[in-house]
């Protein structure tokens, strides 16, 4: 039997055109660096629960918009000194105070209570103060108390069952522990003291923002992707329909799309959204969510596919496969549809950004997920108005996780364009041949 | 009362200007992406960085929040008037005790858009807001004094069995065309808002509760007296009256038909400017739909101040119709606006940034009138088409149980809403009257203050308990309380509080569904379709702040009656006993015998309680630095804009 093995060559294997792509994307250090973005992103967010130090909507009325210890802390100042009578007319002096923020003075810092330094993270209570105006009016103010230092430890048990890993919501996997936090036993007591560790600070209403990020980045980042693969799969249908048929057939597929494609696509998305009920489910709205932009974004895909598969069915391939008596079905299934992937998949891949965005401006019109669940749009939404971009800047970092997200899709996607172009392929390989 | 309009969101991110501040790393931070410092950074965190501190002071407290009236300067100068008044000042002219200098423009913002500027039949909110300018009525409410007092009628009396008012006109003023104001205007003015064919919400008012009578209206030319002869005494007469603005007779003569008028037709807002003919302060100049309404002095003014001189002192008033309360604080901050009303919790911080620049006065109207609460849904009713039940049995049974809505009571913790969603400034309620309400608040109303024990008890001792073990406690037969909260989900506060109280009923172990949804659907669902479990809403409060104005929903025939709305009868005996004494309180002229009543009712709502009330923001409002004179700012819209023949500004 050996003698009927091919000789041996010095030549390189030949390759399948996966492996060249694959090959040539690999040279592309921006798509690679985008796809390593994008599996960083999904990683932590199917560990959301883990990695995040609380749980997705563990709501603390002591801690509300408290600044990024990763970045710094806050201090407390005193300002006035305002004089008070009580019901018996005896004079009580009440303090007025404004906090300062401290750019890398306290936050996480790496020393204990007594000032030496310990490769352990550490972060300070916060403690809450209680600032009088003129007007008698009061106002609760949060800053640190420096003369504590709370160790951060790892693996610690959260106080409540929560996901470990999840993908996007679906299949739990449920347990205790955290990456990190601070143990039960290590809170000082202490009246208006409240510790946490709140890497990127807290939201309005006194949650973890990095854990809620992490919890948004589970739908935000699956919404695209489902719905890219359902939109992809009604395009690729109607697409492989109209194009291989032609005549009548695809005249009215084609003039369902033009439709489709005519009315803005916001416009639509909000048109759907209101013909739905609102009486849904968390579950069943992020299905919702997918649904309506996948129904919205199908039909420049199946556009795209039906120009394809009309140039390619006069293919030799395709004319001897409907030679040799092979029905429609198999024709489209097995030589049309497959010769489109490569397209498919960069399509995908550059439209998966759409989608994302598309969450966003649902929920952030109140129209997508809503409270008390989370998402990317969802967390932006307190971001409206002046007053929070001023004073409380860190509420914004939610957009930078999008923005990242659709980077790293946009990288990805015109680096996979670049190795799946045939023209490309030719200067390759002359390359590879000098 | 009507429910409380939802904000208008905004649907932009507006990017502040980059800062020029760098951090001064000391190094020991930890390690981050760059990413994160520069985008930070980017997004201006100068304010958290403050610059140089005032060193500490020690002022007293001023406590009072109640606004001073203003106080006459006669050493400010006169200045002259653009336009100048025309016609003399009538004999009668009322002498308001202020004194200003002529000149300027005041430029502030409404929310709304104009349906028609027709007096008789205002159809928004700001139709009835923007009517004072142009139109005057018989009588005026005070914001300042929260009193109702004479304007075109100069003084009136009441006969001694309630039934009889006669208003006795003022002489010599004139209509803005110059035309003198007489009684054949005040009838047909009257005749217009009691006509058979025009449905106006004016009218209602006047109606008898039960025979829909209006009163009758005749003129005494000798006394120069209108009468109205009444079919039950009506406490709140004056205040339907005041309602009323006046329209000249002469104009609009051929437009109240017998059939069919066309009086509606007229000075709708594509009118021309000169159509809209009134005895008010001002009159329209211009008006852009979309845009802006611009009005002037009306020459023939007749009120006069304290050194005799004509009112009003302002020579333009402009306002801009801006959709977006967003981009009206933008407008405020870039100083296009004079003044700002109704300040929004979320921009407070700023305009005390502003005061303390020196670039605002911040003005601290104490608290609010504006309620929040949570109701639950105790209607009994079927649906008529499908023949099932508004409200799941279960629940039914449920939110029917006095001790578990006790319990829910004890359960939400006000202070922890006041801390978190409004940073300290607002103040737990317990009654639908907040303590910003000086006239009708009532101290004795039961209260539930925050205690998880409480309410543990109280569902304990219905038998109410955990039996799996899964943090939700059964009722009796054992179903697992699980029910929906909904609210609007264009008010993000009201989002906060929804998220609180669902997070204090998880302590005491109910579960609830918070929902929110958009603001029509959710007024829809309480008043037609009644298929909610629990409501987050709030009220807001009407001019003048009475409780008989809300009787719409503390009759239980009343439509926003929320917890169960149009009752045919009394579904209990507190609510036939609040019934009767709404209606007690209408037929009693005193106001200390009406307090009681009310106090009564207040009491039965809180014993009972189908409606929870939380909590109440604090309420500001904003203007340029002493920018305006004879500003009165008042609880009551329109806070600052009220006594616009007085303002004047300062330059």
């Amino acid at each position: 039997m050996t003698d009927t093995q091919p000789p041996q060559s010095n030549l390189p294997p030949p390759r399948g055109p996966w492996t060249m792509l694959w090959h040539r994307l690999r040279k592309n250090k921006l798509a690679m660096s985008g796809a390593a973005i994008l599996l960083v992103l999904y990683l932590i967010s199917c560990f959301g629960g883990f990695i995040g130090p609380y749980g997705s909507n563990e709501i603390n009325k002591y801690t509300v918009k408290y600044g990024p210890m990763l970045l710094g802390g806050y201090v407390i100042e005193k300002i006035d000194e305002l004089i008070d009578e009580d019901e018996n007319f005896e004079e009580i002096i009440r303090d007025t105070y404004i906090r300062k923020w401290e750019w890398f003075e306290g936050g996480v810092h790496f020393h204990d209570s007594d000032g030496n330094f310990t490769l352990r993270p550490h972060v300070h209570p916060l403690r809450e103060y209680v600032s009088w105006d003129a007007y008698g009016e009061t106002e609760y103010i949060l800053a640190e108390d420096r003369s504590i230092s709370v160790p951060v430890s790892f693996f610690v048990e959260g106080s409540e069952p929560h996901e470990i890993f999840s993908l996007c919501g679906f299949f739990p996997i449920k347990g205790l522990p955290h990456l990190m936090g601070i143990a039960a036993e290590d809170h000082p007591t202490g009246k208006d003291l409240h510790t946490g560790l709140f890497l990127l600070g807290t939201d309005i209403l006194g949650r973890d923002l990095w854990t809620r990020i992490l919890y948004g980045g589970q739908i935000s980042l699956s919404v695209g992707l489902i719905g890219i693969l359902i939109s992809i799969s009604i395009g690729l249908a109607i697409g492989g329909i109209a194009g291989y048929f032609g005549g009548l057939v695809d005249f009215w597929l084609m003039r369902l799309v033009e439709l489709l494609l005519a009315i803005p696509g916001l416009y639509l998305i909000l048109t759907l959204r209101y013909a739905i009920p609102d009486e849904l489910s968390p579950r069943q709205t992020y299905m919702m969510i997918v649904a309506i932009l996948a129904i919205v974004g199908w039909a420049s895909i199946g556009r795209m596919i039906r120009g394809m598969v009309l140039s390619l069915r006069e293919c030799e391939y395709a004319l001897a496969a409907r030679a040799l008596g092979g029905s429609s079905t198999r024709v489209i299934l097995r030589h049309l549809l497959p010769n489109t992937a490569s397209i498919v998949i960069v399509t995908a891949t550059l439209y998966v950004p759409y989608y994302i965005l598309g969450e966003v401006a649902l929920s952030f019109l109140g129209f997508g997920i809503t409270e008390p669940d989370s998402s990317w749009g969802l967390l932006l939404k307190d971001c409206q108005g002046s007053e929070v971009l001023k004073y409380n800047p860190w509420l914004v970092t939610p957009g930078l996780f999008i923005f990242l997200a659709v980077l790293a899709y946009n990288f990805l996607g015109d680096g996979l364009r670049d190795a799946a172009d045939p023209r490309a392929f030719l200067g390759v390989s002359r390359k590879e041949k000098s | 009362m009507p429910i409380e309009h939802p904000k208008e969101e905004t649907m932009s991110l507006l990017l502040s200007q980059p800062g020029p501040q760098s951090p001064t790393s000391s190094g020991r931070g930890f390690v981050v992406t760059l990413l994160l410092v520069l985008s930070v950074l980017l997004l201006n965190p100068s304010s958290l960085l403050q610059g140089d501190d005032p060193p500490p002071r020690r002022v007293k407290i001023r406590r009072s929040l109640r606004q001073p009236e203003p106080e006459p300067d006669l050493t400010i100068p006169i200045g002259i008037p653009t336009p100048a008044f025309a016609g003399e000042l009538p004999a009668d002219a009322i002498v308001k005790n202020r004194t200003g200098t002529y000149g300027g423009r005041l430029v502030y913002a409404i929310l709304g858009e104009v349906d028609t500027f027709n007096p008789v039949e205002p159809k928004g909110a700001t139709d009835q807001e923007i009517r004072a300018i142009v139109f005057s009525g018989l009588v005026d409410y005070n914001n300042g004094n929260w009193q109702t007092g004479p304007e075109v009628a100069k003084s009136w009396d009441v006969s001694d069995d309630n039934l009889t008012w006669t208003f006795y006109l003022r002489e010599g003023i004139r209509w803005s065309d110059g035309e003198p104001v007489t009684i054949d205007d005040a009838l047909f003015s009257f005749q217009a808002v009691f006509h058979d064919q025009i449905a106006t919400s004016i009218k209602d008012g006047f109606k008898h509760p039960e025979t829909g009578a209006l009163p009758q209206v005749s003129i005494d030319r000798d006394r120069n007296a209108l009468i109205f002869q009444l079919s039950r005494v009506d406490s709140q007469f004056l205040t339907h009256i005041g309602n009323v603005r006046l329209i000249p007779y002469h104009k609009w003569k051929d437009h109240l038909q017998d059939e069919n008028p066309t009086l509606l037709q007229q000075m709708t807002s594509n009118a021309p400017p000169e159509d809209l003919v009134g005895c008010g302060p001002f009159v329209l100049k211009n008006y852009v739909p979309g845009e802006k309404i611009v009005y002037q002095r009306n020459p023939y003014y007749w009120k006069k101040d304290a050194r005799g001189q004509r009112l009003p002192y302002l020579d333009e008033v402009v306002i801009l119709l801006v959709k977006d309360l967003n981009l009206q604080w933008q407008k405020f901050e870039a100083g296009e606006l004079d003044i700002f009303m109704e300040l929004p919790a979320d921009h407070f911080r700023e305009a005390s940034a502003m005061e303390k620049a020196g670039k605002a006065d911040l003005v601290r109207l104490g608290v609010s009138l504006n309620s929040n609460w949570v109701c639950f849904n105790l209607h009994p009713g079927k649906d008529a088409e499908t023949g099932e039940p508004f409200v799941d049995p279960a629940k039914s049974y449920w939110f029917h149980e006095l001790e578990f809505r006790k319990a829910v009571n004890h359960a939400i913790d006000r202070d922890g809403i006041q801390r978190t969603a409004f940073q300290g400034r607002a103040t737990p309620i317990w009654s639908s009257i907040t303590p910003g309400n000086r006239s009708w608040y009532h101290k004795g109303v039961p209260t539930y203050p925050h205690s998880i024990d409480k309410a543990k008890e109280y569902l304990d001792g219905l038998g109410w308990k955990d039996s799996d073990g899964d943090g939700v406690r059964e009722d009796d037969q054992g179903r697992p309380i699980v029910f929906n909260l909904n609210t609007n989900v264009e008010n993000n506060l009201r989002q906060q509080i929804g998220n609180l109280i669902m997070q204090d009923l998880r302590k005491v172990g109910i579960k609830v569904n918070f929902k929110p949804i958009i603001f029509n659907d959710l007024v829809t669902s309480l008043r037609d379709s009644h298929r909610w479990d629990m409501i987050l809403l709030g009220w807001g409060s009407g001019v003048p702040p009475d409780p008989a104005n809300g009787k719409n929903i503390t009759l239980s025939s009343g439509r926003l009656h929320a917890w169960y709305p149009q009752q045919p009868e009394p579904a209990t005996a507190w609510e036939s006993r609040i019934d009767s004494l709404m209606t007690m309180m209408d037929a009693e002229l005193d106001d200390i015998v009406r307090k009681k009543y009310y106090d009564e009712v207040q009491e039965l709502i809180g014993q009972n309680i189908p409606i929870l009330y939380l909590i109440a923001a604090n309420s500001y409002c904003t203007s340029k630095t002493n920018r305006l004179g004879n500003l009165w700012p008042s609880l009551l819209r329109p806070q600052l804009t009220w006594n616009l023949e007085t303002l004047w500004i300062r330059d």
